[in-house]
C-alpha cells in the first residue's frame, strides 16, 4: 500500500502551503508577470522598513490588499490563489530619494465587486495601512489605472 | 445577548481574504466556530466578489453558525460585511442578515464615510443588531506624526457615530501602534470619564455622559504566544482575533481555535489569580499546554514569529513640544 503524499506532484503541493510565517515576496512578487487588460493597476510610493529588501516591501502591499495574511492557511489549498492574488510586478526607484521606491502592483479585476467604489477603498488601503511590513514613514497611493 | 461573561470574546478573520467560494467559506466558519471561536469575520475588503456574491456568502455563513451554536451549546456569531457601494445596498445587506438571525454585522466605517455609518448604526440599534466597526483606511490620515488624524480621534468619533466593536490595533502583532497609546484609546472607547494625561496621548478631559461603549477589537497577526500580553493590555471588555492565528495551525482550523480558547482560559485563570501577564507568559502557556496538543503545536508553530521593526506610532516624551 502505498504511502499517502509520496507522490512528487503532491509533495510539491504540501511543500508550498507549508504551514509558518513565510516571506510575502515568495508569492506576491512576479517580474515576469504581464499586466492583463482587465486588471487594475495602482502605482505604490513605498518607504520600506530599514533592511526590507524592496522586493518584500512591494510584495506585502500586493499581499495585504488581495488575499494574503502573514502566515500560511490551509485554506490557500481550497482556492485557485493564483488567479485571485495580486502581484507587484514592477519596482522603480524614485529620483533623488534612495529611500524610497515605486511598486507597480497589479490587481486581478475579481477582487473587486462591481460598482463599489467603496470597495476600491477598502482593498487597497485597508490592511497594508496599518501594517509594520509595508512601509516604515509611509507609502502612498500615487497612481490607478481601471480597465475600460 | 450572548451570554458571556468574565472573559474576552474571541474571533477570527476567514482567510484567504478573497477567494474561498461560498460553500467553502460557511465550511472554515463552521470548523473555526466549533472549535471553540465566538465570532468569525469577513474581511474587510469581502463585499460582494464574483467568487462568493454577498447573499451566497450570508447564507451558508449562517447555516454554519447555526449549526456550530446547536452542537456547543454557545452563542455564535458572524460578523457579515454589508459596506456597499451605494446605502440602499448596505440597507438591503442588513436587512437580509437581520431575516437569518445574524446576531452582528459588520461595516468599513471610514472607507463608507461617517454619514452612511451613522444611518448604519442607527438601524442596527432599531433592529437588534450589534455592529461590528473595521477601520480600513484609518493609517492612510493617522500616520504622518506631522499631517492628518490621530487615531485616537477617529476613534472617539466613531463612538459618538455608533458601534458596538472597534478594532484598535494590537500593539504585538503586526500592526503599528505604541501600548500606551492604545491602552489609552481602549480608555476612551470603554470608560465613561477619562482625564487628561499627556503620557497618554489624552490632551482633554473627556466625559461620555454615559453615552454607549464600545469595546476594542485586537486583531492582526497575532498568535497564543502573544495571548498573555494581549489580556494585559485589552483587559475582559474586548475582542481577540486571530485569522492567521487559528488558521495556518498544522491541525486546521478546529485545532487553530481550540488552542487560542485553551491559551485564553489559560490566560484568564492566571490574572484572576494574580499572576504577571508578562513575565510569567511562558509558563501559563507551558502549563496548559501539557493537557492540550493543539495547543502544543500551536506554540511549536510559531515560536520563532516577531513582528518586532520598529513602532512608527510612539508618544511624544513627556515635555515635548506637540
Amino acid at each position: 500500500m502505498t504511502t499517502p503524499m509520496s507522490d512528487p506532484q503532491a509533495a510539491a503541493v504540501r511543500d508550498a502551503y507549508r504551514p509558518g510565517v513565510r516571506e510575502y515576496r515568495e508569492a506576491y512578487f512576479d517580474s515576469s508577470y504581464v499586466p492583463a487588460d482587465t486588471d487594475i493597476l495602482a502605482a505604490f510610493r513605498v518607504t520600506p522598513q530599514p533592511g526590507m529588501a524592496a522586493e518584500e516591501a512591494g510584495a506585502a502591499i500586493a499581499a495585504e490588499s488581495s488575499t494574503g495574511t502573514r502566515t500560511t492557511v490551509w485554506s490557500d489549498l481550497l482556492t485557485d490563489l493564483d488567479r485571485y492574488r495580486a502581484r507587484c510586478y514592477q519596482i522603480a526607484p524614485v529620483s533623488g530619494q534612495p529611500d524610497q521606491l515605486i511598486a507597480y502592483i497589479a490587481y486581478p479585476l475579481d477582487l473587486f465587486e462591481k460598482g463599489s467604489v467603496v470597495n476600491l477603498l477598502s482593498s487597497s488601503s485597508a490592511t497594508c495601512s496599518g501594517s509594520r511590513h509595508c512601509g516604515r514613514c509611509g507609502w502612498r497611493i500615487c497612481a490607478c489605472r481601471s480597465p475600460t | 445577548m450572548l451570554d458571556n461573561y468574565g472573559r474576552p470574546l474571541l474571533g477570527g478573520t476567514i482567510k484567504p481574504k478573497i477567494g474561498l467560494s461560498a460553500r467553502d467559506y460557511g465550511r472554515s466558519v463552521y470548523e473555526l466556530l466549533r472549535g471553540g471561536l465566538d465570532f468569525t469575520k469577513d474581511d474587510e475588503n469581502v463585499n460582494s466578489q464574483p467568487v462568493s456574491r454577498w447573499r451566497d456568502r450570508f447564507l451558508f455563513t449562517m447555516e454554519a453558525v447555526q449549526k456550530a451554536e446547536n452542537e456547543t451549546g454557545e452563542r455564535k456569531g458572524h460578523y457579515l460585511n454589508v459596506t456597499a457601494g451605494s446605502m440602499e445596498d448596505v440597507y438591503r445587506r442588513a436587512e437580509f442578515a437581520k431575516e437569518l438571525g445574524a446576531p452582528i454585522i459588520m461595516s468599513d466605517f471610514f472607507t463608507m464615510g461617517f454619514t452612511a455609518h451613522t444611518s448604519l448604526s442607527r438601524w442596527c440599534r432599531d433592529n437588534g443588531v450589534l455592529l461590528h466597526c473595521h477601520r480600513a483606511m484609518h493609517a492612510v490620515v493617522h500616520r504622518q506624526r506631522n499631517h492628518g488624524i490621530h487615531w485616537r480621534v477617529l476613534a472617539k468619533w466613531l463612538r459618538m457615530a455608533g458601534g458596538d466593536q472597534l478594532h484598535n490595533g494590537t500593539v504585538v502583532g503586526k500592526l503599528a501602534g505604541d501600548r500606551a497609546a492604545t491602552m489609552a484609546i481602549n480608555d476612551l472607547l470603554r470608560e465613561d470619564f477619562i482625564a487628561a494625561d499627556k503620557r497618554r496621548g489624552i490632551y482633554f478631559d473627556q466625559a461620555w455622559a454615559s453615552m454607549p461603549a464600545v469595546f476594542p477589537v485586537a486583531s492582526g497577526g497575532i498568535h497564543v504566544w502573544h495571548m498573555p500580553e494581549l489580556l494585559d493590555i485589552f483587559g475582559i471588555d474586548s475582542v481577540l482575533q486571530f485569522g492567521g492565528g487559528t488558521q495556518g495551525h498544522p491541525g486546521g482550523n478546529r485545532a487553530g481555535a481550540t488552542a487560542v480558547r485553551v491559551a485564553l482560559e489559560a490566560a484568564v485563570q492566571a490574572r484572576s489569580e494574580g499572576r504577571n501577564m508578562i513575565t510569567g507568559a511562558p509558563e501559563i502557556l507551558a502549563t496548559a499546554a501539557r493537557q492540550s496538543p493543539e495547543l502544543r503545536e500551536a506554540l511549536e508553530l510559531w515560536k520563532e514569529t516577531k513582528s518586532d521593526f520598529d513602532g512608527v506610532d510612539r508618544l511624544d516624551p513627556p515635555g515635548a513640544r506637540s
